[in-house]
């Protein structure tokens, strides 16, 4: 220790160019001002980096009670009432209150406009910030998904706030109406739609539609796109059905009851339940049931393509509708086979609807490409031979168990 | 006093350098250059890279542990020897101030849209002054730190699987691409900044090319990232709109869900900051080397505080995205020849200043 301090008092000497250590001279004096002048320099940029964080605009500030976060956009399309008036679009956003003492917990504000600046105009119809970064759906119209979408869509997709997990859906009705909905179980129906869609792509109804599934979609040659319905009714804001794409442009729909086997031609499902009519009167569900599809393509002679959709399901029977006892193998085998047959039935069913459409909702296209060469894809009018092709549908079930009454 | 790299800090600090914000796009870039299937030249990019750093890995052994300007002097005169690495200095500054001008403008497509970018570029202008001012040795540690922070982001992506289908990948295989030596450029273009070992010489143990090794190792994992995030693309994109997203990995980002992170893009966009910097922070380093080489009474922190400061007036000059990139793109197609050049350039220089005996056969 003695040493370490005369090791120091030696060195603080010599640093002192070996004058007086007792008073403080003019080497001294320089001496600090270069150690000012080296701190500062070392100081500098943090202080600079400082100062510069706080540079930002006054328009990139988010005070979050100052801001609308639009949850859910609507698109309508409106009539021109004279002959010679344009067609106008209408947009309605829709954005939670953020403030206690509202009495609504949601604002809504529409705009009609014949050119794309509704963005602006309901800039001008409210004190708050219009923010789009928690946008979560945008629902159109039926009427402008039937002149086509993808202009659309280009406003939404090319804005970079907006990310592509935003659901996308169609109503047949207006779409501000829609959004206008109250029900007292429903204090906020952006939320309620949001909740509606992501529970019913989990439980097989529909599947996940968002605006980078249904682009992709778009720009893949063996698939064309889906959205769902949504439609107001007296007591909620239901799911009403799946439309059909032709490219961008709505061509068809799948109606709400039909849609758990229009997903089994679509995809895989995990869980989910599916309520089979089998007779006028005798109604059977299946519940926890898991789907998985495989797709079989091949040419026939002639070059033909036609294509097997094998479609596996694993449930429970959890419902049964007319009284009836399965208490033997060959009742619970009589049972099955009727399902598989009224499934196969409701399947090939959506198919032939799709064929009749040209629309290629399901992607056998993406399968059958590997039929073909390059040159020979790319000549080919894929949506000619998916109309004429022959697709058979084989479902096959596997039944967990029959419930706990025999 | 002069600690020497670590091999384990050499693999890193390549990687680090390596990986910046093209990686976003190269899914784009595969598709629209080479077509369905586009991934494929990932891997054959990759051995050209690979055999580039075999060409340098060979001058190096050659030079026999000489740093670059002492191997140039043996057979090029001094002036010519000075302008040639000048031009390169300069290349590599400006790089690199384009480079952190591209990040700083797609942060702002996400955030901060209104702020003015020159307040931003100024903000990490003096970062990387101050990472450049502390040494290669150290700016192996920061870049040690920097890989272990953003090392989670690329496995991220692996809980997107889910989403991948085969049958988007198509049976097609390099169809509907363009021109395939344009796409070359812009591929090789992420793998650019391996070219740091080059500059690594008097940093390493002298005599012992074995460090070199560690070169190979750090690229070959940048690799491994940039080959596994392509072909997941193609699976999860379908072709047509991977040819129309500008970074398409960026959006897969916007996809990822943690349990208490809704937009994980946006963050991972802001740890990719770190990246970009020591991108940015090698190429100025490698600047500094050079002038400094040249001008050895200046001090190495002023050549680099003016290479920063000129750097960033030039770089002002294109303002848009696209122009910034075409800018950048330009640099890479320099940075690539002389990736290539410069090591054939020492070969043949050694070889004749052995043949003139100015240099002993090892």
């Amino acid at each position: 220790m003695r040493r370490a301090i005369a090791r120091l008092v030696r060195r603080t000497g010599n640093r002192a160019g070996g004058r007086r250590t007792g008073s403080f001279g003019r080497t001294d004096g320089r001496r600090l001002l270069r150690l000012m002048g080296r701190a500062a320099a070392w100081s500098l940029p943090a202080v600079l980096s400082l100062l510069l964080s706080g540079c930002g605009t006054q328009a990139d500030k988010r005070v979050l009670e100052e801001l609308g976060m639009v949850s859910v956009m609507g698109f309508d399309l409106e009539k021109g009432e004279a002959s010679d008036e344009k067609d106008s679009n209408r947009t309605t956003v829709l954005f939670p209150v953020i403030n206690p003492m509202a009495k609504v917990e949601e604002e809504t504000l529409s705009v009609a406009s014949n050119s794309n600046d509704s963005r602006q105009r309901l800039a001008r119809m409210t004190d708050r910030k219009l923010v789009f970064g928690q946008l979560r759906t945008v629902i159109y119209s039926a009427s402008i998904a039937e002149g086509g979408l993808l202009d659309d869509l280009d406003a939404l997709i090319r804005d970079p706030t907006i990310g592509t997990r935003v659901k996308l859906a169609l109503s047949d009705g207006n779409v501000r109406k829609l959004l206008a909905f109250k029900h007292p179980a429903i204090p906020r129906v952006g939320r309620y739609i949001d909740l509606l869609l992501e529970k019913e792509s989990i439980h097989l109804f529909i599947p996940q539609v968002n605006l980078h599934t249904f682009y992709r979609d778009l720009k893949d040659d063996g698939i064309d796109p889906i959205a769902p319905f949504l439609n107001p009714s007296e007591q909620s804001v239901r799911l009403d059905g799946i439309g059909l794409f032709r490219d961008d442009r709505l061509v068809g729909r799948i109606p709400a009851d039909d849609m758990p086997y229009f997903v089994m031609l679509y995809s895989h499902f995990h869980q989910g339940t599916l309520t089979v009519q089998l007779t006028e009167n005798e109604v059977v569900t299946l519940s926890a049931l898991r789907s998985d599809r495989e797709v079989r393509v091949r040419r026939k002679a002639g070059g033909v393509p036609e294509a097997e959709i094998l479609v596996k399901l694993h449930g429970t029977v959890v419902e049964h509708f007319g009284y009836e006892r399965f208490s033997t193998d060959k009742k619970q085998d009589e049972l099955k086979r009727r399902i598989v047959r009224k499934v196969e039935e409701k399947c090939k069913e959506q198919l032939e609807l799709m064929q009749r459409l040209r629309a290629d909702c399901i992607g056998i296209g993406q399968h059958a490409r590997r039929l073909y060469g390059y040159d020979e894809w790319i000549k080919l009018d894929w949506r000619e031979a998916f109309a004429g092709m022959d697709i058979k549908v084989k479902a096959e079930l596997k039944v967990k168990d029959f419930g706990i009454y025999q | 006093m002069n600690e020497k790299l670590n091999p384990f800090h050499i693999a890193i600090l390549i990687h680090v350098v390596q990986v910046g914000v093209t990686v976003f796009s190269l899914p784009r870039l595969c598709a629209v250059y080479y077509g369905t299937n586009g991934w494929i030249w990932i891997v054959i990019i990759g051995i050209a890279v690979t055999a580039n750093i075999a060409l340098i890995h060979a001058a190096v052994k050659m030079g026999g542990g000489r740093p670059l300007p002492e191997m140039l002097g043996l057979f090029l005169p001094k002036p010519v020897s000075g302008i040639l690495q000048l031009a390169i200095g300069c290349m590599y500054a400006l790089s690199a101030c384009l480079t952190s001008k591209q990040y700083v403008l797609m942060f702002e497509l996400q955030s901060f849209p209104a702020t003015n970018p020159y307040v931003f570029r100024a903000g990490i202008d003096v970062l990387i002054l101050c990472l450049v001012v502390i040494g290669i040795y150290n700016l192996g540690k920061a870049a040690t730190i920097v890989f272990f922070a953003t090392i989670p982001f690329p496995f991220f992506y692996l809980s997107l699987l889910h989403d991948v289908k085969l049958v988007r990948y198509t049976p097609f295989f390099l169809k509907d691409g363009g021109h395939w030596v344009e796409g070359f450029f812009q591929v090789f273009a992420a793998f650019l900044g391996f070219e740091l070992c080059l500059f690594l010489v008097p940093y390493v143990q002298r005599g012992d090319t074995r460090w070199f090794y560690a070169v190979y190792a750090g690229n070959t994992f940048s690799w491994f990232i940039y080959l596994a995030l392509t072909v997941l693309a193609f699976g999860f994109s379908s072709f047509g709109q991977l040819k129309d997203l500008l970074f398409p990995l960026l959006e897969m980002a916007g996809h990822l869900t943690l349990p208490v992170v809704e937009r994980v893009d946006t963050l991972m966009f802001t740890f990719f900051f770190l990246m970009a910097v020591m991108t940015a922070t090698a190429y100025f380093w490698m600047a500094t080397e050079l002038v400094t080489y040249v001008f050895p009474n200046i001090r190495k922190g002023w050549v680099a505080a003016f290479l920063i400061a000129s750097t960033y007036f030039v770089s002002s000059i294109p303002n848009e995205l696209s122009r910034v990139s075409a800018w950048l793109q330009l640099m890479a197609k320099l940075a690539i020849g002389t990736s290539f050049l410069l090591p054939v350039l020492l070969l043949i220089g050694m070889l004749a200043a052995r043949a003139l005996g100015r240099v002993k056969a090892p």
